[in-house]
């Protein structure tokens, strides 16, 4: 069997290190976590190409980080294919432990909140300030409302007064 | 007299039911729901408002008599749910005409005494 040629491992290697590294900028914005897997990988798949190169495994070093990218995002890709790995986009959702929260409120706001809380989050929430404060944001409100309609119902809180959620912004 | 007949006849309007009528007015009653007005006070009031109190409030309102409603189309955006439209009615305006013209009559002589805009 013919052996694959050292320059295209070569440049599998720089075309998979510049897609990581692109991915890393892009993802560090929003999906911080998505970010940090792939911050990782890179080094993992630095010092082990470096052994592999220093152990005369490979003829260059650009050649060992290749092999080795090719095989873990290959290993990656096929985890996701396989429906192993989650999927990237689907932790973009609202937090569902807080959406049990406004399940709690009485039933005929209950349907509207739900709605305007997912469509806050979906178009303002997660573009204005990433996917993290989005979630704090959506907890924040969550909590409020449940608060909101325990302290109405027992007459104790005068709805409407101004609320300060800067702080899950941080 | 007169103005003890208007006292009377509404219900004050407390300072954040002003601005969820005005916000609905502002807005019109095709497209008053609750993300629309949310946001009409957040960027023309300058201050953050938290769902649970709209709601709270837009309740208190309707209960009043001031504002209606109307549930309307469900979209993606929103999981599949229905907005809930609201339209402020002829008392509702009535009652806010009443406090604007309250504030307006209270702020009358002590303009320079608020200081510049800020």
């Amino acid at each position: 069997m013919r052996r694959v040629p050292s320059w295209i491992w070569s440049l599998v290697g720089a075309s998979m290190t510049a897609l990581m590294l692109a991915a890393i900028i892009y993802f560090s914005k929003n999906e911080v976590w998505i970010s940090v897997v792939f911050t990782t990988a890179t080094f993992c798949i630095a010092i082990k190409s470096f052994f592999d190169y220093k152990k005369g495994q490979t003829r260059t070093l650009a050649d060992s980080i290749g092999r080795n990218t090719a095989l873990i995002m290959g290993y990656a890709l096929l985890s996701i294919l396989s429906g192993k790995a989650p999927a990237f986009h689907s932790e973009s959702v609202p937090p569902r432990t807080a959406k049990v929260l406004v399940l709690l409120i009485p039933r005929k706001f209950r349907e509207n909140l739900l709605g305007d809380l997912e469509e806050e989050f979906n178009e303002i929430f997660v573009p204005q300030y990433g996917l993290k404060a989005a979630k704090r944001l959506y907890w924040w409100h969550a909590t409020y409302a449940l608060l909101e309609f325990v302290l109405a119902g027992c007459g104790k809180m005068n709805s409407g007064t101004e609320v300060s959620p800067d702080f899950v912004i941080l | 007299m007169q103005s003890r007949r208007n006292k009377a006849k509404y219900d004050p309007l407390g300072e954040f039911e002003t601005l969820v009528l005005m916000a609905i007015l502002r807005i019109g009653p095709d497209n008053a729901y609750g993300v629309r007005v949310h946001l009409e006070i957040e960027e023309r009031a300058k201050r953050r408002v938290a769902l649970g109190a709209l709601y709270t409030t837009l309740d208190r309102l309707e209960r009043k008599g001031f504002v209606s409603s109307r549930v309307g189309e469900a979209t993606e955006v929103r999981g599949g749910r229905a907005k809930k439209y609201f339209k402020v009615e002829a008392h509702g305006a009535a009652a806010l005409r009443h406090a604007y013209q309250a504030t307006v009559e209270m702020a009358r002589g002590i303009e320079p005494l608020l200081g510049g805009a800020s």
